[in-house]
C-alpha cells in the first residue's frame, strides 16, 4: 500500500531549547513517502519541537542543544541553509493571523516562490494553478484578513505548496475552524494524500483524520510513546483514552453523561439573564445587521452553548450582553432587572479567547486585586478562587511566566472576582488535548453548581456533549434553534453544522 | 496643471503594463479605480512634499493639499483627498484668526497650528504609500538597491502595525470590562499605572505574534540569498515620471508668483 522509500528519518535525536524546558528525548522516528501521519498527545509534549526539526526551524530559528541524526529526502538536514528547507517542506501553523506575511491573497501564496528567486511568469502560472485547485480564483486580490477562517486554511496551504515541496508539515490546522471547516480540511488533505504528498499534522481532533491518516503517534514528555493505526486507536477503550488525555476518535453526537439529568434539575432555579427580541449591528464602517430578534434566558447554574458558522454574530451578542456594545431593540435582564448596556458592564464576566490581552497586572495574585484594593474581602475571595483553580502556588508570579492552560485559569478567576450574574466565554477548549479539555468542563460545572449561568460561545462539540445543557444556535442572522443536549434536535443540529459551506 | 490631469486619466484606458495581477489588486482588493503609480515615484512625491512644506510660506501649504488632492483623487482616493483638504482649511482658518487675534496667548497655538499645517500635506503624501500591497512596494524598492535586510524589516513593519491595532482594539476590550476603561476618570489619578496596562499585555502579545510572523518567514525561504522575485511587474510609466515634474513645476510657480512677490 505505502510505498516504503523514507521521506523523512530521525535517528536517536534529543533536543532542549535554549529558553524553555520543553524538550525532545532520543526520538526515533520514521515518515514513508505518501504517508500521512498524525501527531497527538498532551500539549508541551514536543509535537511542535518534532515538527520544526523538518522544516529547519530547528535549528535556524529556534537555538538549544540538538544530538542525533536528521535525514530529509535522503539529504542530512544539518547540511541544509534555513531557506532549502522550503523546497523539501511546507509548512501550515495554527494562527492564520500571524503566518501571514503579506495582505493580498496572490502575493501570501507567491511569498516563498519571490523569496527564491522564481521567475515571475513561472509564479504567476503557479498562482493561477493553484487557485483554480483551491478555488480561490475570486479571492487572488482580496485582503487576507477578510476571509473566512475555511478560506485562510486553504491560502494558507496554497502559500506552503508553492514552491512544490512533497512533505507538508501541519500544526494544529484546525484548531481554529468550525466544524465544517474542519471537515473541508480533511477533504482537502485527502485530495493532497491522493497526489503523492506526504503529510505530518500535530492535531488534537483525531475524527475527521482517521480516514485519511495511516499512524496515529503518540508523544508524551518529549518521547514516542505509542503508535496506532486508525482502527488499533478505535479499539481503545474510553477509560484508556481518557487516561491518555486523547479526545474522541469519532464524531459522536450524544454521550452516556449527557446533560439530561442535570437540566431538569435546573428548570426550577431563578431566572438570571433574560434576553428578549435583541437586534445588533456590527460595528464599523458600514453598519449591517449583525442579528435580529434574538431571545432566550439562562437560569442560575444551568450551561449553555452559543454555537453556528464563524461571522454568524456569537461574538457580537457576547460583547452586546457584557454590555460593550448597544442593542438596537430589545432589551436584556439581569436577575429579573431590565438593564442598559451601560449598567451590564462588570456584572456580566467575559473571558476572551486570547488570554495574553486579558491579563494586566504583574502577579497572579495582583491580577485578582485590581480595582478591588479597597474592597475588605477581595483577598479571601481571591486566596479561594485562586486554589481552587490550583493556581495559589503561582500567586506571586508573573502572568506572563505561565503556560497557556494556567493563563487561561487565571484569566476566569479574574472574570470570577466580580462575582458575576452571569459568565460568557469564548471557545475556551480550542487548541486544548483532551484532558484539558476534561478539566475545563469540570470547571465550569464548579462554577454552575456556585450558581453562576455560563454560556460557551463554542465549536467543540465534545465541551457540548459533556458540560452543556442546552445549545443555542444563531446562523443567518438569527437564533435559529434552541434546543437540549443530547436530545435527537441537537444530533441533527451538528450533522448539519458539519455540511460543508457552499 | 489640467493637461496633466487629463493625460493621466486617458493613460488609465489602456492596459497597464503593470499586468493583470496588478489590474485586479486595485479594482478588487480595495474596490476603487484610479490609477496606479509606482512606489518609488510615490516616495519621491513624500520626499517632494516634505521639501516644498519646509521651503514655501502656509498659503504655499495650502495649495500643494490641492496638488496633492488631485493627486489622491487620480489614485481613486477621493474620499481621503476631501477629507485632508477640509481638514487643511480648518487648520488655516484656526491659524488666520489665531495670527491676526494679536493676543499673545495665542501665539503658541498658532505656532502649533503652523506647524501642523506644514506636515499635513506630507501626511497626506504619504497616505497613497499604505495602499500598495507589501510585495509591490519590496520589489519597486529593491531597484534601488536599497539592502534587503532593510526591505524586509520594511515589509515587517507594514504587516505588523495595522495588526497590533487588532491587538490593542482585544486589550482595550478586555481592559474595558475589567473597569479599567480609559474613559472611566477615576482611572487617570495613576495615569503611570494606566499606560502599563496597556502596554504589557500589548507587548506580550506583539512579542508572540513577531516571533510567529518572523518563524513562518523563514519556513518560506525568507533568507535566500539570491535576488529576490516579485508577482508584480515593475516598472516606470509615464505617470510616475510626469506626477513629480507636475509637483516641482506647482511648487516653483508658487514660489515665483504665488506669494505676490
Amino acid at each position: 500500500m505505502i510505498n516504503r522509500e523514507v521521506a523523512a528519518s530521525l535517528r536517536d535525536v534529543s533536543f532542549r531549547y535554549m529558553e524553555s524546558e520543553e524538550q525532545l528525548r532520543h526520538i526515533d522516528f520514521t515518515l514513508y513517502r505518501g504517508e500521512c501521519v498524525v501527531l497527538t498527545g498532551p500539549s508541551g509534549s514536543g509535537k511542535s519541537t518534532l515538527m520544526r526539526l523538518l522544516n529547519g526551524l530547528i535549528p535556524h530559528f529556534y537555538e538549544g542543544m540538538l544530538e542525533g541524526e536528521i535525514e530529509l529526502f535522503g539529504r542530512s538536514a544539518a547540511d541544509l541553509e534555513s531557506w532549502a528547507f522550503s523546497q523539501w517542506t511546507g509548512s501550515v501553523f495554527q494562527d492564520s493571523r500571524s503566518q501571514f506575511f503579506n495582505a493580498v491573497v496572490q502575493d501570501e501564496m507567491a511569498f516563498s516562490g519571490e523569496n527564491i528567486g522564481m521567475q515571475p511568469e513561472l509564479i504567476r502560472e503557479r498562482i493561477r494553478e493553484l487557485a483554480a485547485e483551491l478555488s480561490l480564483e475570486n479571492l487572488l486580490a482580496s485582503d487576507v484578513r477578510l476571509l473566512s477562517g475555511g478560506e485562510k486554511q486553504k491560502v494558507a496551504f496554497a502559500a506552503a505548496r508553492f514552491t512544490m515541496p512533497e512533505l507538508l508539515i501541519l500544526d494544529e490546522p484546525s484548531a481554529n475552524l468550525d466544524l465544517a471547516a474542519a471537515a473541508g480540511l480533511s477533504r482537502l488533505l485527502s485530495g493532497l494524500k491522493r497526489m503523492g504528498h506526504t503529510l505530518l499534522l500535530a492535531e488534537h481532533r483525531l475524527y475527521e483524520l482517521l480516514p485519511i491518516a495511516d499512524r496515529i503517534v503518540y508523544m508524551e514528555n518529549g518521547s514516542i510513546t505509542a503508535s496506532w493505526t486508525p482502527q488499533e486507536l478505535l479499539a481503545l477503550s474510553d477509560r484508556e483514552r481518557e487516561k491518555l488525555g486523547l479526545r474522541s476518535p469519532v464524531f459522536e453526537t450524544e454521550s452516556a453523561s449527557s446533560g439530561e439529568l442535570r437540566s431538569e434539575g435546573v428548570q426550577n432555579e431563578k431566572e438570571r439573564l433574560c434576553v428578549s427580541g435583541v437586534s445588533a449591528i456590527i460595528p464599523g464602517l458600514r453598519s449591517k445587521a449583525a442579528f435580529e430578534g434574538v431571545s432566550f434566558a439562562l437560569r442560575q447554574g444551568e450551561i449553555a452553548a452559543l454555537s453556528g458558522p464563524n461571522g454568524a454574530g456569537k461574538s457580537t451578542l457576547a460583547k452586546l450582553l457584557c454590555g460593550l456594545l448597544r442593542e438596537r431593540s430589545g432589551f436584556v435582564s439581569l436577575s429579573g432587572q431590565q438593564l442598559p448596556a451601560s449598567r451590564r458592564l462588570g456584572r456580566i464576566a467575559f473571558v476572551m479567547q486570547d488570554s495574553d490581552c486579558q491579563l494586566f497586572a504583574d502577579s497572579v495574585f495582583g491580577e485578582l486585586m485590581l480595582t478591588r484594593e479597597k474592597e475588605t474581602e477581595a483577598p479571601a475571595r481571591a486566596e479561594q478562587l485562586l486554589r481552587e483553580l490550583g493556581l495559589w502556588e503561582l500567586r506571586d508570579r508573573h502572568p506572563a511566566a505561565l503556560s497557556g492552560g494556567q493563563k487561561q485559569r487565571l484569566a476566569f478567576a479574574a472574570g470570577m472576582m466580580g462575582q458575576p450574574d452571569v459568565l460568557i466565554l469564548d471557545e475556551p477548549t480550542s487548541g486544548l488535548d483532551g484532558r484539558s479539555m476534561r478539566s475545563v468542563v469540570r470547571l465550569l460545572h464548579n462554577l454552575a453548581a456556585s450558581g453562576t449561568a455560563v454560556l460557551v460561545i463554542t465549536h467543540d462539540h465534545e465541551l457540548m456533549l459533556e458540560a452543556c445543557d442546552r445549545l443555542l444556535l444563531l446562523g443567518d442572522g438569527r437564533l435559529q434553534q434552541d434546543m437540549q443536549v443530547g436530545s435527537r434536535a441537537f444530533a441533527e443540529a451538528l450533522n448539519l453544522l458539519r455540511e460543508p459551506a457552499i | 496643471m489640467e493637461p496633466e490631469v487629463r493625460s493621466g486619466q486617458s493613460e488609465f484606458g489602456q492596459s497597464s503594463p503593470a499586468g493583470i495581477a496588478n489590474r485586479e489588486i486595485s479594482q478588487v482588493r480595495s474596490r476603487r479605480v484610479g490609477l496606479a503609480f509606482d512606489p518609488r515615484a510615490q516616495l519621491l512625491i513624500v520626499l517632494l512634499a516634505g521639501a516644498a512644506c519646509a521651503l514655501v510660506p502656509w498659503t504655499g501649504a495650502l495649495a500643494l493639499t490641492v496638488v496633492l488632492a488631485l493627486y489622491l483623487s487620480l489614485q481613486g482616493l477621493w474620499k481621503a483627498a476631501l477629507t485632508f483638504l477640509l481638514g487643511m482649511m480648518l487648520l488655516a482658518v484656526a491659524y488666520a484668526v489665531s495670527v491676526s487675534a494679536g493676543v499673545t496667548v495665542l501665539d503658541f497655538v498658532a505656532f502649533m497650528l503652523s506647524l501642523l499645517l506644514r506636515t499635513l500635506p506630507v501626511a497626506m503624501a504619504a497616505y497613497p504609500l499604505g495602499f500598495v500591497p507589501s510585495g509591490r512596494l519590496i520589489a519597486s524598492l529593491q531597484r534601488l538597491h536599497l539592502p534587503k535586510g532593510l526591505l524586509i524589516a520594511l515589509a515587517v513593519a507594514l504587516r505588523f502595525l495595522p495588526m497590533l491595532r487588532l491587538e490593542y482594539e482585544a486589550v482595550q476590550t478586555s481592559a474595558r470590562l475589567r473597569g479599567l476603561s480609559a474613559s472611566k476618570l477615576k482611572n487617570w489619578r495613576n495615569p503611570l499605572q494606566m499606560f502599563e496596562y496597556r502596554i504589557v499585555p500589548l507587548l506580550m502579545r506583539s512579542l508572540k505574534i513577531a516571533d510567529e510572523l518572523a518563524a513562518s518567514a523563514s519556513v518560506r525561504g525568507i533568507e535566500a540569498p539570491g535576488k529576490r522575485t516579485s508577482v508584480y511587474t515593475i516598472g516606470l510609466n509615464l505617470q510616475d515620471y510626469a506626477a513629480p515634474l507636475v509637483f516641482i513645476g506647482a511648487a516653483a510657480a508658487w514660489m515665483m508668483w504665488g506669494t505676490g512677490g
